[in-house]
């Protein structure tokens, strides 16, 4: 039988089950006017590497979504690059900070998907993001960096810059190794 | 200030309220 097209009755073979590439790890609805949200528990040696797709539902006001590891608030690098819908381009970065950049939600919320590299292995944690920034001024924002240690990590939080974010989910995959 | 950790929402404890303004102020800082 060949994957990824299956028909009513087909026996699941154990290599067209290993060969699917992407699997649901968690997900998780965010709450009402919080100022952070930890998902535990999602980082382990199944995978080597994660999508992590966030939706918010509604800010208080335009913020950034800032992602950590763990307990450890250093040594995250990232830069991004921003062409705005106005067609300037521009870019930021951090060197040692104490999160990463991810998303801007505005008011009506917004959406993102992030890539996360070897959280859970001894090595260097990398990640890559785009992300549009909801307001009608806005940019895209392409960027990434990584996490100068080679701590193993199980869960992350996405803290707000400012104010508070209220609904919508957070969905972790992991892409099979 | 409210986090959530899973299904669990909470008032921040200080130590976490600390976190999050420390984390805040680099951001603010750029």
């Amino acid at each position: 039988m060949a994957f990824p097209v299956f028909a009513p009755g087909d026996v699941l073979n154990a290599s067209d089950m290993n060969a699917v590439g992407l699997w649901l790890i968690k997900t998780q609805t965010i709450g009402t006017t919080v100022s952070s949200v930890t998902v535990s528990d999602v980082f382990s040696a199944d995978y080597d590497n994660y999508r992590i797709v966030v939706s918010v539902n509604s800010a208080s006001q335009t913020l950034n979504l800032l992602m950590t590891l763990g307990s450890t608030t250093a040594a995250y690098y990232w830069s991004v690059a921003a062409a705005s819908f106005a067609g300037g381009l521009t870019g930021s970065g951090v060197a040692n900070g104490s999160s990463w950049f991810v998303l801007s939600p505005g008011a009506d919320g917004g959406a993102t998907s992030i890539d996360v590299y070897d959280p859970f292995a001894s090595n260097q944690t990398g990640f890559t993001v785009a992300t549009p920034i909801y307001v009608t001024n806005g940019s895209v924002y392409s960027g990434g960096g990584y996490l100068n240690n080679t701590t193993s990590y199980t869960a992350f939080t996405l803290t707000t810059s400012a104010g508070t974010i209220t609904g919508g989910t957070i969905r972790v995959y992991g892409y099979r190794n | 200030m409210k986090i959530q950790i899973d299904d669990q929402v909470r008032d921040a404890t200080p130590e976490e309220e600390a976190l999050i303004e420390a984390i805040r102020a680099e951001q603010s800082e750029e």
